[in-house]
C-alpha cells in the first residue's frame, strides 16, 4: 500500500507498531522492504513523491568545503527510486582483494569477505536485471592483456538500467504488509530512556505536519550523504549524534575518481577488434609491488577513421609530434596528426583509501525542517594520486611490452604533483557515495558492526553504500543489492 | 615539400636511438628514460624500438 503524507487526513501510523521501518526508498530501501515484507510488517518512508520535485530536491542542497565537487542537489535523487531513476548500470561484484586488509593502507579491510556476499550474487543479478552471462567474444588483444602479469582483462554486467521505483512501484503498491509512504521526511530518530534501542521514527510532510511511528527495528536507507546527515542530526539525546561515540559519523567520505587518463593507438592486428569498451584492472600482485589501491580502466573505442593509418605510420607521426618546434622552423608549419591517431581513450576508475579528514559534516544552515544541512569535506590522499599515476603508466608499458599498442598518458598526470580536473573538465567523481557509516571490527574503526548494526543501539541498522568499509573501484549498485539481501537475510532469521 | 615526405625526413631524423637522445635536450622536449625497455616522450609511452622505426 502506497499513501502520500502531504495529502493525507488522519494519522495513519495511530496505534501502530512496525516490525521493520525503513528510511529511504531507493535502492537499499526497496530491496530490504520487498524482501522484508514476507515475514513483517514493513513502513518504507519516502522523502520524494512518485516524482521528481524542486520542494524534495531542495533538501538536498549543502555545501562543498573540501575538494570541488557536484553540487549536492545534483549528485543524488530525492523521490521514489532514488538514484536509479539516473544511473547507467554499470555492474560489477567487488573483488576479493577489495576485503582484504593491507599492510600498506590504513583502515583497509572489511569484517566480512567476498564470500558472504557471493550467495546474493545471482539473486543481485535478476533483480537488476542483468541478462544470462553470453560467453565474450575471444579477441587477440584481450588474450594478449591476459598474459601481462599486472594486468587482466575484467568484465562488467549491465543492467537494463533498472528503475527501482518503477519496478517494484506495483509489487509495494499491492504488498499487504508493505505500507510505503511518500512525502515523508525523518527528522528526528528517538531512543529509549536507556538509548540502547530506537523507539519512534518522526516524519514530517512538506506542509510541516508531524507524525511518530512506534518500530521494532529502525534501517537508515537515505544514500551516502543522508545516512551520515541524519545520524548527525538527530543528536537531541546524544549531543554528538546517532551512533557516533567515537566520532566516525559521516568520516571516511568516498568516491569512485573518474578521469580520461590516455589515448591509445593499437598495432594494427588488432584493427579487427572491434569491441566498443574493454575493461583492464590491476592484479592482486602488481598493486602489493606497487602499494597502490584498486582500479578499473575503460578502453573505449574513439575513432573509427583511424584504420587508414598503419601502425607504423602512426608511430613516425608520433615521432614529428616530439618536435613541433623543429618543424615549425623548418618547415614553417606544424605537425598535426595527432587527432587521426587514436584508436581508443583510456579513462580511469579509481578506488580511494580510507581518510578520516575526507567527511560529510554537518553545516550551520539549515533546512525546512531545521536539520543542518550536509558540508562535503572531501579529501584525498597521497595513495590516491599515487595509485592512478603509477596504475596508468605501467598500463603503457604493459600495452607497449606486449605489443598491443602505445598510450599518451595526458600531461596533467606526469606532473610531479597532478592537479586534477576540475568537474567542468572532467567527470571527476561518479556520483557514488561510499564509507560515511563504515561497516568495522569496533566503534574504534566502524560506525556499524558486520551485521550492518549501529555499534551500541540493538535494532538500528544501515544500509547502502554508507557502509561500505572501502569502495574499490565498481559501481556500488551491484554491491549495495546484495548487502541489502544479505541484510534482509539476516533479519528474516534472527530479528 | 609534400607532408609525406616532411613526414619521412623526420623519421629519418629520428632513425637512430643516439640521433634522438641527442635530439631531444636540443629541442626541449619532455622525456623521461627509465631503467627499463621504455621512454616517455610528451606522454608517449614508448619502447625505445619505437624509435628505430
Amino acid at each position: 500500500m502506497i499513501i502520500d503524507l502531504n495529502n493525507i487526513k488522519s494519522d495513519p501510523f495511530q496505534n501502530k507498531v512496525f516490525d521493520i521501518c525503513i528510511c529511504g526508498g531507493g535502492v537499499a530501501g526497496i530491496t530490504l522492504a520487498v524482501n522484508l515484507s514476507k515475514q513483517f510488517n514493513v513502513a518504507l518512508l519516502e522523502a520524494g513523491g512518485f516524482e521528481y520535485s524542486e520542494e524534495s530536491q531542495e533538501v538536498y542542497k549543502g555545501r562543498i568545503i573540501g575538494r570541488e565537487y557536484y553540487p549536492l542537489e545534483e549528485t543524488r535523487m530525492r523521490f521514489f527510486g532514488g538514484s536509479s531513476n539516473v544511473w547507467a548500470g554499470f555492474c560489477r561484484p567487488l573483488d576479493y582483494y577489495d576485503f582484504e586488509p593491507k599492510k600498506y593502507v590504513e583502515y583497509s579491510g572489511w569484517p566480512i569477505n567476498r564470500n558472504d556476499l557471493d550467495p546474493y550474487l545471482e539473486k543481485a543479478k535478476s533483480i537488476l536485471d542483468i541478462p544470462d552471462d553470453k560467453e565474450a567474444p575471444k579477441d587477440q588483444f584481450t588474450h594478449l592483456l591476459n598474459k601481462s602479469a599486472d594486468f587482466k582483462k575484467i568484465d562488467f554486467w549491465f543492467s537494463k538500467p533498472t528503475n527501482f521505483g518503477e519496478k517494484f512501484g506495483n509489487e509495494i503498491t499491492n504488498a499487504e504488509n508493505i505500507l510505503c509512504c511518500l512525502n515523508a521526511n525523518v527528522t528526528d530518530i528517538i531512543l529509549s530512556e536507556d538509548l540502547s534501542r530506537v523507539k519512534k521514527i518522526k516524519v514530517q510532510n512538506y506542509a510541516g505536519k508531524s507524525y511518530m511511528l512506534n518500530v521494532k527495528t529502525f534501517i537508515l536507507a537515505a544514500g551516502g550523504i543522508e545516512n551520515a546527515r541524519i545520524m548527525l542530526n538527530c543528536n537531541r539525546q546524544i549531543k554528538e549524534g546517532l551512533g557516533n561515540s567515537t566520532g566516525l559519523v559521516g568520516r571516511f567520505f568516498a568516491e569512485h575518481l573518474h578521469y580520461a587518463v590516455g589515448e591509445l593507438i593499437l598495432e594494427d592486428r588488432f584493427r579487427n577488434c572491434n569491441e566498443i569498451r574493454t575493461y583492464a584492472a590491476p592484479s592482486e600482485r602488481f598493486m602489493q609491488k606497487e602499494n597502490i589501491l584498486n582500479l578499473g580502466l575503460r578502453i573505449i573505442r574513439c575513432n573509427q577513421n583511424s584504420s587508414q593509418y598503419s601502425f607504423k605510420m602512426k608511430i613516425k607521426n608520433i615521432l614529428c609530434e616530439w618536435s613541433p618546434d623543429l618543424v615549425e622552423s623548418v618547415f614553417s608549419s606544424k605537425c598535426r596528426y595527432a587527432d587521426q591517431l587514436m584508436d581508443r581513450v583510456v579513462r580511469i576508475i579509481s578506488e580511494q583509501a580510507p581518510n578520516f579528514s575526507s567527511a560529510v559534516l554537518c553545516d550551520a544552515e539549515v533546512d525546512k525542517f531545521k536539520m543542518r544541512r550536509a558540508a562535503l569535506d572531501w579529501t584525498l590522499s597521497p595513495i590516491d594520486v599515487r595509485t592512478i599515476k603509477n596504475g596508468v603508466i605501467h598500463f603503457g608499458k604493459t600495452v607497449a611490452s606486449l605489443g598491443l599498442g602505445r598510450l599518451k598518458v595526458v600531461q596533467w598526470l606526469l606532473s610531479e604533483d597532478p592537479k586534477f580536473p576540475g568537474i567542468r573538465e572532467d567527470e571527476t567523481g561518479g556520483n557514488h557515495h561510499m564509507c560515511t557509516t563504515r561497516m568495522g571490527t569496533s566503534p574504534k574503526n566502524g560506525v556499524v558492526d558486520s551485521n550492518q548494526k549501529v555499534f551500541g543501539i540493538g535494532n538500528f541498522y544501515v544500509a547502502g553504500s554508507s557502509v561500505f568499509s572501502t569502495g574499490g573501484h565498481a559501481n556500488p549498485t551491484f554491491t549495495i543489492v546484495q548487502m541489502s539481501l544479505r541484510l534482509a537475510d539476516y533479519l528474516n532469521k534472527y530479528n | 615539400m609534400t607532408k609525406h615526405t616532411r613526414r619521412e625526413f623526420l623519421s629519418f631524423l629520428f632513425s637512430t636511438t643516439a640521433t634522438c637522445f641527442l635530439s631531444a635536450p636540443l629541442l626541449n622536449l619532455s622525456t623521461e628514460e627509465g631503467d627499463d625497455d621504455f621512454i616517455q616522450v610528451n606522454g608517449w609511452i614508448l619502447k625505445k624500438s619505437d624509435l628505430y622505426v
